[in-house]
């Protein structure tokens, strides 16, 4: 055959034989599109847990400086100044329910 | 404790990056296709163009320059790919041959499509890159020479053996 017959330009149309599953374009952009999602939601949950974290620390410092007048007194001095008498009716700590139990509020 | 992403693009730039998907989806697949034969393969790589394109957008400047952008990207990208995949080029050019004659959604009755395929793996791979950017994408020598980093002048003569190449396969196969 003649070489001059030949125009590639003119084969265009036919000259890729490859196919896709079927629907797989509209498949492709959604998944193409989710990477901006992703990113997106990949941005966020950081920044909330870092909100959460940093409102727990401000919150605990608050409750810390307003404690004043009324925080708990020094468990050890307490105990500290009690007789023996005193002592003998105490509950061991191991004896205790709750850890409220332990709050001196009586005083 | 405060984390923030400095790096964090701009709001717009989840609109700007559908727009690309939207208008460069299909043609960047077609061009990966024809290098990596299998289908597969080309949603992985296509994949990671699209990846790779997004974590970048902030560096595009020009709208015109897009084309060019994502092109530069699809041709590194599958460069990247064929270059872990296989040591050498004889390797590269028997697998995808193994995959044109055997591997999933190849429309056998074209059979001048198989012919014509067949003859771009006979084309190195710059040689098909090129042959690819300007035969099937049709863009300007002067954009070829951005995303390939070539001279105008070699891409010429560079596309100009391709198609002798293909030509000749094509006589000598029919």
């Amino acid at each position: 055959m003649d070489k001059k017959e030949i125009n590639i330009d003119d084969l265009r149309q036919r000259s890729t034989p490859f196919t896709v599953p079927q629907g797989y374009f509209d498949r492709q952009e959604k998944q193409l599109l989710e990477i901006a999602g992703a990113k997106r939601r990949g941005r966020i949950v950081p920044l909330l847990v870092s909100a959460a974290a940093s409102v727990a620390v401000i919150a605990s410092l608050g409750m810390f400086l307003l404690r004043g007048d009324n925080s708990t007194p020094d468990l050890d001095s307490y105990i500290a100044s009690l007789s023996d008498a005193d002592l003998s009716d105490s509950i061991a700590l191991d004896d205790l329910d709750t850890y409220s139990e332990f709050i001196i509020t009586d005083y | 404790m405060l984390l923030f992403n400095r790096n964090k693009p701009q709001s717009h730039s989840a609109d700007r990056f559908t727009e690309i998907v939207k208008r460069f989806r299909e043609p960047i697949y077609w061009f990966v296709r024809r290098q990596v034969v299998s289908h597969h393969d080309a949603d992985d790589v296509v994949q990671e163009v699209f990846i790779r394109a997004y974590r970048s957008m902030d560096s595009l400047r020009d709208e015109k320059a897009v084309r060019p952008w994502l092109y530069r990207i699809a041709v590194n990208e599958t460069a990247r790919f064929l270059s872990s995949r296989y040591h050498n080029e004889a390797e590269l050019t028997e697998d995808l041959s193994q995959n044109l004659m055997q591997g999933e959604y190849v429309d056998y009755d074209n059979a001048m499509g198989v012919t014509f395929q067949k003859a771009l793996l006979t084309l190195s791979e710059k040689q098909r890159m090129v042959f690819e950017l300007r035969y099937y994408n049709e863009l300007p020598y002067e954009e070829i020479s951005r995303i390939c980093d070539t001279s105008v002048n070699t891409l010429k003569t560079t596309y100009h053996i391709a198609r002798q190449k293909i030509t000749d396969y094509i006589i000598n196969h029919q």
